[in-house]
């Protein structure tokens, strides 16, 4: 006779199988099968990445275009195009500075910077219409990197750096929205100074406006305070950030862009923006609960992923989000100890790894060459972030 | 055109002339059956003279008769002014009729028919434009997907959805065209036939109360002088009935 406490075989069973899937579910795959990548692996995607965009610079050593290259991007003004190949170029900067260096690529390098330095500065180009933001704040990114790089500080290039780099600060300052942060479009009643800033641009810049004040280019302190705490107020209680800061933050129900769903790459760069500028407001532990809810809701950017509208996925997402949330993933994970560091980036390569086309690139919108040579850019950024000796 | 005043004016004076004929000539007939008694008496016995009272009471008839014809000649003045009045009302409206109907075909055919085709055609360009828009939308997806082997979750939804709004932008264009035949090769041709035909009414209109204002000023005249001559004939027999019993009236105190 059994006694109170005995179990059936089959109960065992179901025990069992209960704690093995309670046991899977709290994995760091969140459920989801966990992919890895090695090293290797992400050291051929990013050659192939950056041998993609070696090969696409233009004669004249920019890259992409500043025209309109396709239907499904009219109705931005004319400068936009401009402004989106402008920051583009800024991007592979980036990326062939932080990349190991090859003969190629040093030269398409050396092309590259001479076109950044040279070229006319973006200007904005409508009334509603301020995509020059983005060439603004990516120049900013790339002249700090570039005048911190041994190669061209001590070259004659150097004050040109400086020079541009002021430009690019200017137009930031002029441009930075009453609350503190920055945006790319504005609403009625159209101002000369924006009044529509979003968390995620301005948190991409945070860490270089440090720098460029620690250089002497950022005079004004307030400028990166204010920024800073634009950042921190678009923080939401639930972990995620709000797109563009409101007087009264929330996160409606349902698919809202708000919620965690749709918030997954700008956690990533805010997490990492707010950490890099010492914003108390940010934990270790709140950059690991960002990148497990990004992997964990990963398929909400996959689906997302080169669908044509903005925003028209679940919870708001855009195709754009992808790469750029990846490479702030990256960034994130570098600001982890460095003993924890390479179990998540041989999560996040494969997610790199397997959007890769046959040339090399990586596409995330539309096919247009700003976004193409970007997304590229961005993947090789991110797959280069997880290689032994990149920097934090 | 031939004007309302001259075409009935022959008319006129054939009818007045025969009034004027005809009236002395029933006179002289009265004057005559009177005579021919007093030629017979004359020829047999001198004749009875006449009855004072049958005399006054002939006086009396012609008396009213003449009150009766004088109101019945009024009564004909006022009929035809109504009568003239009511003619040249309808036809002052035939004419701004006519006119109307004149002025909107020449609007229809200087305006509404030439806009309205353009307007066809600006929405027939629109609709051509949109399908060829939506074409090269669809092979640009066609190739952003092409060239992307990896977004297998996004490429299907992405390009069925191009590939149905391609087919209605198509569809709409053929529908487009099919209104454009429509209003250039029947609504507008209709509206104008209507136009003309309506037109051609309104001249017709104006032509007939025209003709009806004539008739209406013959009438007024013959019976006006219907009345007036009648007036006179009694008023003259009523003078030699007057005249009579003058006479009878002496002969008895004599």
């Amino acid at each position: 006779m059994r006694g109170p406490h005995s179990l059936h075989p089959l109960q065992w069973a179901r025990w069992i199988l209960a704690a093995a899937m309670l046991a899977w579910l709290s994995s760091p795959a969140g459920g989801q099968q966990a992919e890895r990548a090695d090293a290797a692996a992400a050291r051929a995607g990013r050659d192939r990445a950056l041998a993609f965009l070696v090969d696409s610079q233009n004669p004249d050593g920019s890259f992409a275009s500043g025209a309109i290259e396709g239907v499904h991007d009219t109705g931005y003004s004319v400068a936009s195009f401009y402004d989106w190949q402008v920051a583009t170029h800024a991007l592979v900067v980036l990326a062939l500075l932080e990349c190991p260096e090859t003969r190629a690529r040093r030269d398409a390098l050396d092309r590259a910077v001479r076109w950044f330095l040279t070229t006319r500065p973006p200007r904005r180009g409508s009334d509603w219409d301020n995509d020059t933001i983005w060439a603004a704040l990516y120049g900013v990114v790339a002249s700090v990197r570039l005048f911190q790089d041994s190669r061209f500080n001590a070259s004659d290039s150097r004050d040109e750096i400086e020079a541009r780099g002021l430009e690019f600060l200017a137009l930031l300052t002029r441009n930075q929205v009453p609350t503190g942060g920055w945006g790319y479009y504005d609403d009625p009643p159209y101002s000369r100074r924006p009044k529509w800033g979003t968390s995620f641009a301005t948190a991409l810049v945070l860490p270089a406006l440090s720098e460029a004040e620690r250089l002497g280019w950022l005079t004004d302190p307030a400028v990166r305070r204010r920024a800073i705490a634009y950042v921190r107020r678009c923080a939401l209680p639930n972990g995620a950030y709000e797109y563009d800061l409101n007087p009264i933050p929330r996160a409606p129900a349902g698919e809202h862009i708000n919620q965690l769903k749709g918030s997954l790459s700008r956690i990533q760069v805010c997490n990492w923006a707010l950490w890099r500028a010492s914003d108390e407001s940010v934990t270790l532990q709140d950059v690991r609960t960002g990148l497990e809810r990004f992997f964990k809701h990963h398929r909400f950017l996959d689906i997302a992923r080169m669908r044509p509208i903005p925003h028209e996925a679940y919870y708001a997402n855009a195709g754009y989000f992808y790469y750029f949330g990846h490479y702030y993933a990256a960034l994130a994970i570098n600001v982890l100890p460095e003993p924890e560091r390479d179990e998540w980036h041989q999560r996040l390569r494969p997610q790199i790894l397997k959007t890769q086309r046959k040339d090399g690139s990586m596409c995330d919108f539309l096919g247009q060459r700003y976004l193409v040579v970007a997304d590229t850019a961005l993947g090789a950024l991110t797959l280069q972030a997880g290689l032994p000796g990149s920097p934090r | 055109m031939a004007s309302i005043r001259t075409i009935p004016s022959g008319l006129l004076v054939i009818v007045l002339g025969l009034l004027c004929v005809c009236v002395p000539r029933a006179g002289a007939q009265e004057a005559d059956a009177e005579k021919a008694p007093a030629e017979k008496q004359d020829s047999k016995e001198p004749p009875d003279p006449p009855d004072p009272k049958k005399l006054e009471r002939k006086v009396a008839k012609f008396t009213r008769e003449l009150e009766l014809a004088r109101i019945e000649l009024r009564i004909a003045e006022l009929s035809n002014q109504i009568k003239l009045n009511s003619c040249r009302s309808g036809l002052r409206k035939a004419e701004r009729a006519q006119a109307d109907q004149q002025q909107a075909l020449e609007h229809f055919l200087g305006h509404t028919q030439p806009v309205t085709l353009e307007k066809a055609g600006i929405e027939l360009e629109r609709s051509a434009n949109r399908a060829e828009y939506a074409k090269d939308e669809f092979q640009e997806l066609e190739a952003m997907y092409k060239a992307e082997e990896f977004a297998e979750m996004t490429k299907e939804l992405v390009l069925k959805r191009g590939r149905r709004k391609l087919e209605l932008a198509e569809r709409d264009l053929a529908l487009e065209r099919r209104s454009f035949e429509m209003v250039a090769k029947h609504d507008l041709p209709k509206e104008r036939r209507e136009l003309e035909q309506k037109l051609e009414s309104a001249r017709e209109a104006l032509e007939a109360a025209q003709l009806e204002l004539a008739k209406e000023e013959l009438s007024a005249q013959v019976s006006l002088a219907k009345a007036q001559h009648k007036l006179q004939d009694l008023e003259r027999d009523l003078e030699e009935a007057r005249g009579e019993l003058g006479q009878a009236a002496s002969a008895v105190e004599q």
